[in-house]
């Protein structure tokens, strides 16, 4: 009899939007086994990644160290210099892959980012904007001025695209014009801090995750964190944001704070990432993309809850991979000489050309929910896809728009 | 389709009106060149053959002088001629002490970017700039000045190149005598070093020179290599430069890490740093550092901060204060 209620009640229960009805065993067990191999790969470059750097201390010196028999020297290399870059790799790409999920999940496109939106630049542009006016700041200024400066960069996006009114091609177009102008700046920026700073000429880079010391990333972590779970706590707003902003209104999601807590929270993600190592590119582009592309056999892969975490590990795995692959291939001296910064970058402009080419019409008309939509199609278990599924499919030409505007007015 | 609404107007224009504020080279088109015959200045017309193998001709030595690079604006101090403008003057007045400005010697914009109006206000005989300024910023106030290019340095001959600098100067200017005089003293005062050296019992020590720069919690590292002038100065005294990596074929400058040093072995660590400008990034930013409290040099106390204002690009003056303090940290 209860079992009978049960089965019956379901389709129609008051769950929670988003929550899925049927997060059945194979699915986590699925998510989770991606989750893990995603964490072995990770792990495993790691290990590879402490073992390189400039100084003659390499895999077996470590390992002596691990049994006790290592020299002091080994011990100093890999406090204060390996383990502060890999912990500088995790923050950043876990910082960066939340962003890039967070900010793909609001413009319902996967071409957006903390790059492709000018964050990146902004934020970078006003740490060296404080370096070339002479200003030494402490980390946690710094990462203030950073937040402010991707803010700002943001907040001419929206403008420049009408909120988003007229879609999320016209977000990205702005998105991307800003972030060039930005970047010009910045390049201008560095010119004169070249002649303020003379010694600054050759030593300026960009986009590296070598440190000196830990005080970057532990002041760092604790807002990182912040950040982190403010997303978590909002992930399942996203789900629902997801199916598009007129159903997300139905179903009592305020669908404008959503958006303004979200992007403030991918912004603050972007501004500790570039306060750490600067200007790590296209991280929080490619790192989502990974996952929906690794999980696209998973549905539960959609559910923000585990796509914002994978996206975070993801994240680590492509800065990691980024970092080692450099040193692999130039060596220790090319890990000095070349930002960190231009190797993601390159791959990340890759799978930008091959995401642009794939979704070359992706206009507000055809695919409001992103990548998502085709995948998600397959995912008719929830509760408020059924319920939502009338309005999406039928009403979908448009519904962005006027969801927006809803929003707005 | 929606009308542009008004903020984006705003926005787009404060943009543009930032960006165009910012480029200092402007169009220097309508300005039109004034070189008249005649000036004094003693001597009849001088052609040199500059870095880019041009031939630049004037009808007397050049009076009227801008430079654009430190090292040239050391050389025609040092030469006796006080040039009308220099790019960046409170930058040059803090790194380079050795050939100090006059008052009122006009500011025509930073080193890398100098304004091309400020340059043809000043009316100048002659503009003497570096193959690191680049190309169409000088053929811009070539189309105003006659413009001597000299290369800024070279890592296969540096302490050569440094010398041919001077006096290519001087040939323009018209100043070879005292050209010569200041390369004799320099020879000397470089003899005089490797003599102190010597008797210190210190010819054959390991020896680096470094410079070093802090952004958040990245200390980036400089080296001068023996491709470098004071590397090169370094060797020329006896000693022997520690550091065997690869500089750019300019300036001799390779980047290292903090884990980089400790291919160093107890070597006498030269550095310099300037605190009207930056933060020294081994007294500061390093001192808490892990490796860098473990490095022999460190621990053994070789590590030698030399005076602030030694302008390691600079001509024989310049160099001369390198050699002195070197030498004087050492043997002290």
């Amino acid at each position: 009899m209860s079992e009978l209620t049960a089965s019956r009640s379901a389709p129609t229960s008051g769950r929670a939007p988003g929550e899925p009805a049927a997060a059945g065993p194979v699915r986590r067990l699925g998510v989770s086994t991606l989750f893990i191999a995603g964490l072995a790969a990770t792990v495993l470059l790691a290990a590879v990644h402490l073992a390189q750097g400039t100084s003659s201390v390499d895999a077996a010196d470590l390992l002596r160290l691990a049994t006790g028999r290592g020299t002091d020297q080994t011990a100093a290399v890999l406090v204060a210099s390996r383990l502060p870059r890999l912990l500088a790799a995790t923050l950043v790409g876990v910082a960066l892959g939340f962003s890039g999920a967070a900010l793909q999940s609001l413009a319902r496109n996967p071409l957006a980012s903390p790059d492709t939106l000018g964050v990146n630049a902004g934020a970078y542009l006003a740490v060296v904007a404080a370096a070339a006016f002479g200003l030494s700041l402490p980390v946690l200024p710094a990462g203030g001025l950073a937040f402010l400066g991707g803010l700002a960069a943001a907040g001419v996006v929206l403008v420049l695209s009408a909120g988003g009114i007229t879609g999320p091609t016209r977000l990205i177009l702005a998105g991307s014009a800003v972030a060039l102008a930005l970047r010009a700046l910045t390049t201008l920026l560095l010119l004169l801090l070249f002649q303020e700073s003379t010694t600054g000429l050759f030593a300026w880079r960009s986009g590296s995750l070598i440190q000196s010391d830990l005080d970057a990333v532990i002041q760092m972590a604790p807002v990182v964190l912040l950040a982190v779970t403010g997303s978590m706590l909002v992930a399942h707003r996203l789900d629902v944001l997801a199916l598009g902003d007129d159903t997300a209104s139905v179903l009592g999601i305020d669908v404008r704070r959503t958006r303004l807590v979200v992007v403030l929270l991918a912004v603050l993600l972007t501004a500790a990432a570039v306060t750490v190592a600067g200007p790590i590119g296209f991280v929080g582009l490619v790192a989502p993309v990974l996952v929906r592309l690794a999980g696209s056999r998973l549905p539960g892969v959609q559910r923000h809850r585990v796509l914002l975490p994978l996206s975070g590990s993801a994240g680590v795995l492509v800065v990691v991979t980024a970092d080692v692959v450099l040193r692999i291939v130039l060596g220790p001296q090319g890990g000095v000489d070349i930002p960190t910064g231009v190797v993601t970058t390159l791959f990340g402009s890759i799978v930008l050309v091959w995401l642009a080419r794939r979704y070359r019409d992706s206009g507000p008309t055809r695919q409001s929910p992103g990548t998502g939509s085709r995948l998600r199609s397959r995912q008719t278990v929830t509760v408020v896809a059924i319920a939502a599924a009338g309005a999406t499919r039928g009403g979908r030409p448009g519904d962005a728009r006027r969801g927006h505007l809803g929003a707005h007015g | 389709m929606r009308a542009t609404p008004i903020p984006v107007l705003i926005a787009t224009l404060a943009l543009a009106v930032v960006v165009s504020a910012c480029g200092s080279v402007e169009d220097a088109g309508a300005q039109t060149s004034a070189t008249e015959a005649g000036r004094d200045g003693g001597g009849g017309p001088v052609t040199v053959t500059d870095a880019r193998g041009r031939e630049i001709a004037l009808d007397a030595p050049a009076t009227e002088v801008v430079g654009l690079e430190w090292g040239v604006v050391e050389n025609l101090v040092s030469l006796g001629v006080m040039p009308v403008g220099v790019a960046d003057v409170q930058g040059y007045s803090h790194w380079v002490s050795a050939a100090p400005l006059d008052d009122g010697v006009a500011d025509v914009g930073i080193r890398g970017e100098p304004s091309v109006d400020a340059l043809g206000a000043l009316d100048p005989d002659l503009v003497v700039a570096t193959t690191d300024l680049p190309t169409n910023i000088i053929d811009q106030i070539e189309a105003l000045v006659p413009v001597l290019v000299l290369r800024g340095a070279s890592a296969e001959r540096p302490i050569e190149q440094m010398k041919d600098n001077l006096t290519l100067v001087a040939q323009a200017v018209g100043r070879t005598d005292e050209a010569a005089a200041l390369l004799e003293d320099f020879d000397a005062v470089l003899a005089e070093g490797a003599q102190r050296i010597e008797d210190a019992g210190l010819t054959g020590t390991g020896f680096v020179m470094a410079d070093g720069y802090i952004q958040g919690s990245t200390v980036s590292i400089r080296m001068f290599t023996d491709g470098s002038l004071v590397g090169a100065v370094g060797e020329e005294l006896g000693l022997e430069n520690a550091w065997t990596g690869e500089g750019d074929p300019d300036y001799g400058l390779a980047q290292t890490d903090v884990e980089g040093l400790t291919t160093l072995g107890d070597v006498e660590f030269l550095y310099y740093t300037n605190d009207a400008t930056e933060e020294n990034a081994f007294e500061s930013g390093l001192a808490g550092n892990a490796i860098w409290k473990s490095l022999p040099f460190v621990v053994n106390g070789h590590v030698h901060r030399l005076a602030d204002g030694i302008w390691m690009f600079g001509g024989p003056l310049s160099t001369v204060q390198f050699v002195d303090a070197a030498v004087d940290a050492l043997t002290s």
